[in-house]
């Protein structure tokens, strides 16, 4: 098996019903279907805001880590690219990059070009020039192909574990709304559960269940982030952040 | 109603180079309220995707697919129709 991370960016419009994070999930769960892999999760990264950035409304990019057999890596991404082509918005500029981890030749260049993209404008050569030093799959499916610049920038930000939120929110079983950390490890794709200041929770703690339950990267680990409750609630002693709260992640 | 949307509209929707923008600060409580009563009064407002709200289950530009975010604070695809 080799560890792959596969980004897309630009594929909506503002008049779409859908969201890139939607395409990316599809291709992630026909991976699955047709055997060549398992998922892990796809994570949400957010990029520079910035007037020189045509993004359509928040100028995030969409990707998932999965373990692969190898001799699927062509299918995965001939089956990318032309779903992508096929299903990106008319008039949308996708971008689509598939890496594997252990083969990218400096993997700390890749990293710090997702967050250059975070901070800076970057090109679209800029990003090819790099995809193709660092022996990584780049591609364009339509319109200007500036999706690139997100699809690579948002492979980086994921390698360095340290970037996004998981897309959608978790259904966890509670009761009255609260769940020990022990029930909520078994549950559901999390690594840890820890305070905001970075304090682990301890399995038999309880937490306050929000109607967003969504863990973030931190140090290639899924970690559910929690605060102390708010004062007058009853039950528990921490809660999930609310989408506010977690979105700066 | 009309009037706390023109009041809205007045104190917080800037012009900038041609485009108008919301300028209040999402972390402040008087401003996230405009932009509820902005939402609640636009016959545009579509709630976006669920990876890119920004509040639970309110109605708010902030949540709004129209939006988008700028620099400092955002603008809308429609134009602020309510204004």
């Amino acid at each position: 098996m080799i560890r792959v991370l596969v980004c897309a960016d630009d594929t909506d419009r503002i008049d779409s019903d859908w969201g890139t994070g939607e395409l990316v999930s599809l291709i992630s769960d026909t991976m699955e279907e047709r055997g060549w892999g398992k998922s892990h999760g796809v994570t949400r990264h957010q990029l520079l805001i910035h007037p020189d950035i045509p993004y359509t409304s928040h100028n995030s990019s969409m990707c998932f880590a999965a373990d692969l057999n190898e001799a699927d890596l062509d299918a995965l991404t001939g089956y990318a690219a032309e779903f992508l082509a096929r299903e990106s918005a008319s008039g949308s500029d996708p971008g689509l990059c598939i890496a594997v981890a252990e083969r990218v030749k400096e993997p700390e260049l890749l990293i710090a070009f997702g967050r250059k993209a975070k901070d800076t404008v970057v090109t679209k050569q800029e990003a090819c020039s790099l995809a193709q030093q660092l022996g990584v799959h780049l591609s364009e499916h339509g319109g200007t192909g500036q999706g690139v610049i997100g699809a690579l920038a948002g492979v980086g930000l994921r390698l360095s574990g340290n970037d996004g939120r998981m897309k959608g929110k978790l259904k966890l079983k509670s009761i009255d709304g609260i769940a020990t950390v022990e029930s909520i490890l078994a549950q559901a794709n999390i690594d840890l559960v820890k305070s905001l200041e970075g304090v682990l929770l301890a399995n038999n703690e309880l937490v306050r269940l929000g109607n967003t339950v969504k863990p973030v990267l931190q140090n290639g680990k899924y970690v559910l982030l929690v605060a102390p409750v708010d004062a007058g609630d009853s039950g528990g002693a921490w809660q999930t952040l609310t989408k506010q709260q977690l979105k700066g992640y | 109603m009309k009037n706390k949307v023109i009041e809205v509209t007045v104190k917080y929707i800037k012009e900038i180079d041609g485009i108008k923008y919301f300028t209040g600060d999402s972390s402040v409580g008087e401003d996230l309220n405009a932009t509820v009563i902005l939402a609640e009064a636009c016959p545009f407002y579509r709630e976006d995707v669920d990876e890119e709200l920004f509040l639970d289950d309110v109605v708010t530009c902030y949540n709004c697919r129209f939006r988008r975010w700028a620099h400092f604070g955002f603008s809308c695809y429609k134009d602020f129709p309510v204004g």
